[in-house]
């Protein structure tokens, strides 16, 4: 019956062809979609374990707006003074208190923008998977720098060199190249708190503390007393995961209805192509039916193509998504607030799965009513001439 | 007999598949409808929100200040409140016209309904241009302003003393009854700021601070200036205007997102119009094989079925359009739900231009779509007529 069903769908070749392209493009995007939103969240969460932090002090403004661009190496509008850090030392839930200052510099003759970051000592122990490809782990004078390895190999600098800073006028000696830990990182360049903020023209300001309590136990009163820190606000970072997945989340719902408008178009789709196919054949079937082939044989029947259609449309677009997803990631990555840098799409097998399985309930949406009128023929007809 | 009439025929002789397909049209239009019609309408509601307000710059406690702003606009119980001597500094600023102090609190009653009450001063009226009240603003102890909506849900007259819904063992006077204002002022009750700190416990507390500027125009100094006094430290100082741009731009960078998945559909209907209107010619190849014969050239043909397509097409976005609207309400409770901030006005409005863009889509589509069918039936050879059987095209 499967051999016969095919025959059937080989003699239309262009119809059949259109209708499967039509619901492969809608699973397509609906995997797609899902699997975006199940990497997002893994990546996230993973991001945020790494770092190993609990809390951060920004300045006012939206917090998590600025928690996300500190967390991604971006600059923000507004400082903290220097005094919350050592406010935020005294805190007797805190173990670490690492202080960030981070700036652009704008290189327009390279067509570009570096990320400079400042920090000190405490700042390796929140960065676990710090470690020096080559030269040394640490500055060993102010006049040092470490460098990301994608920013070491656009400056084509290797530990030892000097390196010349036109736009601040500052000569720096790398003291070491980091191995490549896939975050954003890797772009970065890092000296001493005092150097950025002299390099800056910054001095006593900082944009950030990352913060490390002793007990994660402990968030809730620690939060409450860094909160009252005059010019800085507590986020954290479990708080604003939470902000951001609800706002994808929110999105992602939008955005997966709108991709099921379009299998429910393509539901239509095969509905049409299989009443198509029967009202043609009426005279065949009549024929199967006056040789003795039972209604259910034809119901079967007509099944059979709608699921064999649908599968075969599921699997193609299971296969563009895989081609084409990474393309619709880079897209979608623009437009996510705080996305990971990991890849974003995961086609875990439960996917893959429920791509399928939608793909048989398409077909057997679509091939319901044309299967019942074909199971309604007269075998009589057969017999009346054309 | 007309060109559409002819192309009508179709509908007639194969009602379900013609029909499947229009419907096929329809979903996908009314998708795209929803769409650009929610845009539109959610950009408006929020910028008829921040006018509501009738502030310039918004004063709220350390925290997300979109969160805070909804609030503000909402209604609902502040998690940190702001120390009444802040406003003092506040209104020293220059350039500051009005700045009126705000104690909002939502309580919930057994029947977990909720009731806002927002403790304000007499200045609040020069920010609250539109209000118009049916009696007076509370002046005395005890005595309230209600909202429309509130007043009406619980059958108040001026004048009548009533107990607070949610508070126990307080009451007070109706003193006036503000107009329907179609924002949530209707369901708000308003009563004195002391009272208000009074009832709810926190003396001298306040949960935002409402400015409003001399001049527009001084935006920027002003907002440097609240953030710069000794105050700045311990306050979020935002401009309701960087606001909407914000909220504009987020709405806006997920517009191209949703467009894409939108034009998908609209693909995919398009394809569904074109495998229907070749089914339809191959079936009808000997019926077209006689018009040939009859004397009817190859641009006649093509124009009719290019013609079969449009109509599809069109009337099925029409349908599309219509169904969308009139079930707008539901999506857009449902929109509602899943948004972690939207107006409380419409979000989703009839607007002409954005009907006829979404008709006009669909006749581009069914342009296209007809195009390969046309042109395949155009090309059916007047001796097919003579053939028995001319079912293969």
């Amino acid at each position: 019956m499967l051999l016969l069903a095919f025959r059937n769908l080989v003699r239309r070749p262009l119809r059949n062809a259109l209708t499967i392209l039509g619901l492969a493009v809608a699973v397509a995007v609906l995997a797609c979609l899902s699997a975006f939103g199940h990497g997002y969240q893994r990546a996230l969460r993973a991001e945020l374990d790494r770092m190993g932090l609990q809390l951060m002090l920004v300045p006012l403004g939206c917090p998590y707006d600025a928690a996300a661009r500190v967390l991604k190496g971006r600059t923000l509008e507004n400082s903290l003074p220097e005094s919350a850090l050592d406010e935020a030392r005294r805190d007797p839930a805190v173990a670490v208190a690492a202080p960030l200052l981070m700036a652009t510099l704008p290189r327009p003759g390279e067509g570009r923008a570096d990320m400079w970051v400042g920090l000190d000592e405490t700042a390796v122990s929140l960065k676990p998977w710090w470690r020096a490809g080559s030269g040394e782990k640490w500055f060993p004078d102010e006049n040092s720098v470490i460098l990301g390895c994608d920013a070491a190999e656009v400056e084509m600098r290797a530990p030892g060199d000097w390196f010349f800073s036109p736009e601040t006028g500052r000569k720096l000696r790398v003291a070491g190249v980091l191995e490549r830990s896939g975050t954003s990182d890797d772009s970065l360049f890092f000296v001493p708190l005092r150097t950025a903020q002299q390099m800056f023209n910054q001095p006593g300001r900082l944009t950030a503390v990352a913060i490390r309590l002793r007990d994660p136990g402990l968030l809730h009163e620690a939060s409450e007393r860094l909160q009252r820190i005059p010019g800085a606000q507590v986020v954290t970072l479990t708080e604003m995961m939470g902000t951001f997945l609800n706002l994808v989340g929110a999105v992602r719902t939008l955005l997966l209805s709108i991709a099921f408008v379009a299998v429910a178009v393509s539901v239509l789709g095969v509905f049409n192509t299989l009443l198509a196919a029967v009202v043609e054949r009426t005279n065949e079937l009549c024929v199967m039916r006056a040789i003795g082939a039972s209604r259910s044989q034809i119901v079967g029947l007509i099944t059979t193509e709608a699921l064999l259609l649908t599968g075969v449309g599921s699997v193609v677009g299971i296969i563009l998504a895989l081609l084409i997803g990474s393309g619709i990631e880079n897209v979608v990555k623009q437009f996510v607030p705080l996305a990971p840098v990991e890849s974003l799409l995961s086609p875990t097998a439960a996917i893959l799965f429920q791509s399928v399985a939608l793909g048989a309930a398409v077909g057997v949406m679509g091939g319901l009513y044309p299967a019942w009128r074909a199971s309604r023929l007269h075998p009589a007809e057969a017999l009346k001439a054309e | 007999m007309t060109w559409l009439q002819l192309s009508m025929k179709e509908w007639q002789r194969r009602p379900l598949r013609t029909s499947v397909t229009a419907a096929g049209v329809a979903i996908a239009t009314a998708a795209l409808f929803s769409l650009l019609a929610f845009q539109r309408g959610y950009g408006n509601g929020v910028r008829n929100e921040l006018d509501r307000l009738g502030a310039h710059v918004l004063v709220v406690p350390k925290g997300c200040p979109y969160d805070a702003a909804s609030m503000a606009l909402h209604g609902a119980s502040w998690p940190c409140y702001l120390k009444e001597q802040y406003l003092v500094e506040v209104r020293a600023v220059a350039g500051v016209a009005t700045a009126a102090p705000v104690f909002m609190t939502a309580v919930y009653d057994a029947g977990s309904t909720q009731t806002v009450y927002v403790g304000v001063e007499t200045n609040i009226l020069a920010l609250k241009r539109g209000w118009r009240i049916e009696g007076n603003f509370p002046t005395h102890d005890g005595g309230l302003l209600v909202g429309s909506e509130i007043a009406q849900r619980n059958g108040w007259k001026i004048g009548q003393q009533v107990s607070l819904p949610g508070v126990q063992d307080q009451t007070g006077t109706v003193a006036g009854i503000l107009a329907p204002t179609q924002g949530a002022d209707d369901t708000f009750i308003y009563l004195q700021l002391a009272d208000a700190q009074r009832i709810f416990h926190h003396t001298n507390e306040l949960t935002h601070i409402l400015v409003r500027l001399g001049d527009p125009d001084a935006l920027d100094q002003v907002v440097t200036q609240l953030r710069g006094c000794d105050a700045g430290l311990a306050m979020n100082v935002v401009p309701l205007a960087h606001l909407f741009h914000t909220i504009q731009s987020l709405v806006n960078s997920t517009r191209v997102l949703f467009g894409c998945v939108a034009l998908v559909a609209l693909l995919l209907a398009g394809m569904g119009v074109s495998n229907t209107i070749l089914m339809a010619v191959a079936e009808r190849a000997r019926e077209i094989g006689v018009m040939r014969a009859l004397g009817a050239s190859q641009g006649d043909i093509f124009r009719l079925i290019w013609l079969e397509t449009v109509q599809v097409c069109v009337s099925g976005a029409m349908a599309g359009v219509a169904v969308a609207f009139l079930a707008s309400r539901g999506v857009e409770a449902w929109v509602r739900s899943k948004l972690p901030f939207s107006p409380t006005d419409a979000l989703i409005q009839w607007e002409w231009w954005v009907a006829a863009a979404c008709v006009v889509c669909a006749l581009v589509l069914g342009s296209l779509a007809g195009f390969l069918p046309a042109w395949r039936a155009a090309r059916v050879l007047p001796m097919t007529a003579i053939r028995a059987r001319g079912d293969r095209v």
